[in-house]
């Protein structure tokens, strides 16, 4: 029951099926609400500034959508208005949901840690999932009323003409999306943060370059190729989408671009985000690790998919490139996973273990728990697998077109050597990662020194290359010096276009063998760090607890004595309590089994037979 | 109810808490004291399952904080030291919230909760607007939403103004009449001295005393008799030990918590080596054999008895009397001074009531926490 909704709580899903399960979920969120969030809304309701704000964004956006209407207005036709003021509220309405969004959650956690409520919210017993979604629909709440607010002045657009009703609810839609996205960045920085100000700033630092980045790529820059596949949309714009779903004409591209990757690009992340504040949230002997790698695995065949799928829409001479970008995309994913999983404790805690042990735990839930070997297999496995598996794909592709490809060997060359020099260099990352997490003090240095070799490793061996080429009188040979580094992959393919540039591919190779062999030691090394670990860390534990266990089995068996002989005193005391048919017996038997027994039960008797018992009576 | 053992904690390169162990038994109220940094705020922390101890174990009805802390937060309440709380919320809201946060099944809880903590009249004010001592009984209901077995309050009478402090006071005796085990820290002896049953007073990271105050105080005056008459161990430097003080009773069987635990490996020296007072700091394992306990019967304590009539007279009454070793007069009553345990008093009150004279008031002396806390400790800034 929701003590502050006075609702009772929904019985349980009628069955098992989908259907009921969402209809019991529906429920409960309507009448058994999450407790953080309801709290949140009603102490929202009691702030005077929002309604000022909001009146005045909403006052500020009419005004500006009215200036560029007019000055607009004066030289196109009213249907061409209409579409830039389209795209000029949803532009800034985008940034004001990207901005304002994190902002607002950023101080959602942090707010409570700083102001001092946070133990007492943990020490509820809320689980961190709990916590992540109330604070989640609070600040999602908080920025849905500005977007509504915003709401009739986004209807002008549409009275001009141009843009459908449909577009316009699209967008909108769209904008509730991006809101749902900057909500969970703002949280997963919240949750990690101890000040207010701190986790506000730094949402707003990284908030707003990463908004322009995806305003500029995925808004302007994308509509270009959005245009080149569906002419009826125009390039340019960064509001393409509602437009795209509008114009574009049904189909396997129709579904795949405009419909299955956009919830891709959306879902990966915020489950992502997701994942990441719960994670922060949870005590770190508790299991922080499950859900991340759940995220991992998904987030990894996504990729994947996304990558060898293109190989079946593109021509022959296209596949090259495919191959190319998807195992850069690929490699991207894991590095950044090696940095994710730098936090990743040496290995699970005996709390957790009890946990697994009573639920009945299986291998493979195991698998996927806290434990820094596990982890690197996993990154490792999927990591190797799918970039080779891309390769694999496009080298089948170019053999089986290889009669409408001009140079089929070629081809395969570059895709071989790309895809090997992007698979051996991430099994360096990830044993550079497991190596300095199990020799490292904390994931902060972990991360630090990852970050800080792996930005050496990829610029290093080329500002040694040209020092060298200065030297050697800008000799080609010089840039052999920068094998080890991964962008040498690039050069590589240019290498086996041209002929006698042997040299540079058997050093890409070379390189590549190298970093192969390096990751592996480097694996086999923390993993071997990590038991050693792990076995003293058992070691210690079990002797604490011997110690323990051998003292409170002293301490029982003094509590036994003590007992023992207080029940053999009181007995003696008992037996020689002058009751009136025992007495002389027992008294007897006390004079010749004990004579302490006796003399222990004199007061006793003095105090019995004394009718006052007043100690002050003689004075 | 509560069993800390062996409890060790660094940060950094410091040591803050150094085998630390003691037990608090059901229904008691026990009280933890120590200067600033010695520790106690950490050691609740771990209890209340928002610090990991890096050894040692900590329980709470059995259950090991570090093994299930979810079952250790259902069955206590923390109140720590100056605890935040929500702005733009009102006091029954703001329990409201907490219930459900607890997971409470009814809402007639909040109600009950409002009536014992006598904050009814609050219930619609804006908990931001509260002062100190109300916000300190919204803490106390709060933690006592899911009726747990055991409170642990951290400085809980901290800034607060007299009348705020004997209120807390007298709720912590009603809380412990409802059964409650409670455990509080606090920097006020006087106030501690009022409702605890038992203490532990914790310096430099290391306990180094606990039980009930009577019988530690009863136990520094035996020693300090001792030493006059060179018997006593603690003549010298006192000897190292686990950090508790030997309690009365049984030879090598203690009978107060805290003392159930023979030294830690690591902590051969959690004594304090110039402690010449006499404090005997030392292990009470069953195999000591040079220890000897000395008897409560020997502590000097002082009441202060409150009559009608000529007190000069009645000190007449009392002179003499067992255990009674000296009678002051004084002008706001008699200031005995006795050997022995309270039963004493009682005998004296009676004594005085069969001769006529009408006993007004009754009250022991209350410093007497003050002086072993400044008995036990060095008084080092921490």
């Amino acid at each position: 029951m929701s003590v502050q909704t006075g609702e009772t709580s929904p019985s349980g899903p009628a069955s098992q099926r989908a259907v009921d399960r969402v209809k019991f979920r529906w429920e409960r969120l309507l009448r058994d609400p999450n407790p953080i969030w309801i709290r949140e809304l009603k102490q929202a309701a009691r702030l005077g500034r929002t309604p000022v704000i909001l009146m005045v964004i909403t006052i500020l956006m009419a005004l500006l959508i009215a200036s560029v209407g007019g000055v607009a207005s004066t030289s196109t036709s009213p249907a061409r208005t209409g579409g830039v003021l389209f795209q000029v509220y949803f532009s800034i309405a985008f940034f004001v949901v990207a901005w304002v969004g994190p902002a607002v959650a950023a101080n959602s956690i942090a707010s409570e840690r700083e102001g001092k409520t946070w133990e007492a919210l943990i020490l509820t017993g809320l689980r961190p999932e709990t916590v992540a979604r109330g604070k989640f629909l609070a600040a999602f709440t908080s920025i849905g009323t500005y977007v509504v607010m915003l709401a009739p002045v986004g209807a002008v657009p549409f009275l001009f003409g141009g843009v459908t009703a449909f577009e316009v609810v699209v967008a909108f839609i769209l904008l509730f999306v991006f809101a749902l996205l900057g909500v969970a960045f703002g949280l997963a920085i919240s949750s990690k943060m101890e000040s207010l100000r701190v986790a506000i700033v730094v949402a707003l630092l990284l908030g707003v370059p990463l908004s322009m980045t995806i305003y500029g790529s995925l808004g302007v820059g994308l509509s270009v190729g959005v245009h080149h596949l569906w002419p009826e949309v125009p390039d340019g714009p960064p509001v393409w989408l509602p437009t795209a779903l509008v114009r574009a004409p049904f189909g396997i591209e129709y579904a795949l671009y405009l419909v299955v990757m956009p919830l891709a690009v959306i879902a990966i992340p915020a489950w992502f985000l997701y994942e990441v504040t719960v994670a922060n949230l949870t005590a770190p002997n508790d299991d922080r690790s499950s859900g991340l790698k759940r995220w991992f695995i998904v987030a990894s065949l996504v990729f994947f998919t996304a990558g060898f799928l293109p190989v079946f829409a593109v021509d022959a001479d296209d596949l090259r490139a495919v191959a190319i970008t998807a195992s850069s995309g690929l490699l991207i994913h894991f590095g950044f996973c090696a940095f994710v999983f730098a936090g990743e404790p040496i290995g699970p805690s005996r709390r957790v273990v009890q946990v697994w042990d009573r639920a009945g735990t299986g291998k493979v839930a195991r698998f996927l728990g806290p434990g820094l070997s596990p982890t690197t297999v996993l990154e490792l496995g999927f990591g190797v697998a799918t970039i080779l598996g891309v390769g694999a794909v496009c080298l089948v592709g170019v053999q089986a077109q290889s009669a409408s490809i001009s140079d089929p060997a070629e081809h395969l060359a570059q895709i071989t050597t790309f895809c090997f020099y992007a698979a051996s260099f991430l099994v360096f990352l990830v044993g550079l990662r497991s190596f300095l997490r199990a020799r490292g003090r904390s994931p902060a240095i972990s991360r630090v020194l990852l970050l800080a070799i792996g930005f050496g490793v990829s610029v290093g061996p080329w500002i040694i290359a040209a020092i060298a080429g200065v030297l050697g009188g800008g000799s080609d040979e010089a840039l052999v010096i920068a094998s080890p580094s991964p962008f040498y992959a690039f050069y590589v393919l240019s290498a086996i276009q041209r002929s006698g540039q042997d040299l540079h591919v058997i050093a890409g190779v070379t390189a590549s063998v190298g970093w192969v062999g390096m990751g592996t030691f480097l694996t086999l090394a923390a993993r071997r760090h990590a038991s050693v670990v792990m076995e003293n860390h058992e070691r210690m534990i079990t002797e604490a607890c011997t110690q323990l266990d051998a003292e409170d089995a002293a301490i029982e068996e003094a509590d036994r004595l003590a007992a023992e002989e207080a029940e053999a005193a009181s007995a003696v005391a008992e037996s020689v309590e002058p009751k009136p048919a025992q007495a002389a017996v027992v008294d007897t038997a006390n004079t010749i089994v004990d004579g302490s027994g006796a003399a222990a039960v004199e007061p006793a008797a003095s105090d019995d037979t004394d009718p006052d018992p007043d100690p002050h009576r003689s004075t | 109810m509560i069993r800390v053992r062996h409890l060790w904690h660094r940060f950094g390169a410091y040591d803050v808490l150094r085998d630390v162990s003691f037990e608090v038994g059901a229904g008691e109220i026990f009280g933890f004291i120590g200067p600033n940094g010695a520790g106690k705020t950490t050691t609740i922390r771990i209890m209340a399952t928002l610090l990991e101890p890096m050894a040692g174990r900590v329980e709470i009805d059995g259950i090991d904080v570090s093994m299930d802390p979810d079952a250790v937060r259902r069955m206590i309440g923390y109140m720590p030291d100056h605890a935040g709380v929500y702005d733009r919320i009102t006091v029954r809201e703001y329990l409201e919230f907490f219930a459900d946060a607890f997971d409470v099944a009814s809402p007639r809880v909040v109600d009950a909760v409002i009536e014992l903590t006598d904050i009814g009249r609050l219930s619609d004010k804006l908990v931001i607007t509260m002062s100190k001592g109300q916000k300190q009984r919204l803490q106390l209901a709060r933690i006592l939403l899911h009726d747990p077995k055991v409170l642990i309050l951290d400085e809980p009478a901290s800034d607060l103004d007299p009348r705020a402090r004997i209120e807390i006071r007298d709720l912590l005796g009603e809380l412990r009449s409802l059964g409650k085990t409670i455990f509080l820290s606090s920097h006020i002896l006087t106030e501690l001295s009022d409702v605890c049953t038992s203490i532990g007073i914790l310096e430099r990271g290391q306990l180094v005393v606990a039980g009930p105050i009577a019988e530690i105080g009863a136990r520094l005056e035996a020693q300090r008799a001792a030493a006059a008459i060179g018997h006593a161990p603690g003549a010298g430097p006192a000897p190292p030990g686990p950090g508790a003080v030997a309690p009365g009773g049984h030879p090598g069987h203690p009978a107060h918590p805290g003392a159930r635990y023979p030294a830690h490996p690591g902590a051969a020296h959690a004594g304090h080596p110039d402690m010449g007072s006499g404090v005997v700091v030392r292990p009470t394992h069953p195999g000591n054999p040079g220890f000897v306990a000395p008897s409560p019967l020997l502590a000097r304590r002082r009441v202060k008895l409150r009559v009608l009539g000529q007190p000069a007279a009645v000190a007449q009454l009392l002179h003499g009397g067992p255990g009674v070793d000296s009678v002051e007069v004084n002008p706001g009553g008699l200031v005995v001074t006795f050997v022995g345990p309270e039963g004493v008093i009682a005998d004296m009150v009676t004594h005085l009531v069969r001769n006529g004279v009408g006993v007004v008031g009754v009250e022991q002396e209350r410093n007497e926490l003050e002086r072993i806390f400044l008995e036990v400790t060095r008084g080092d800034m921490q």
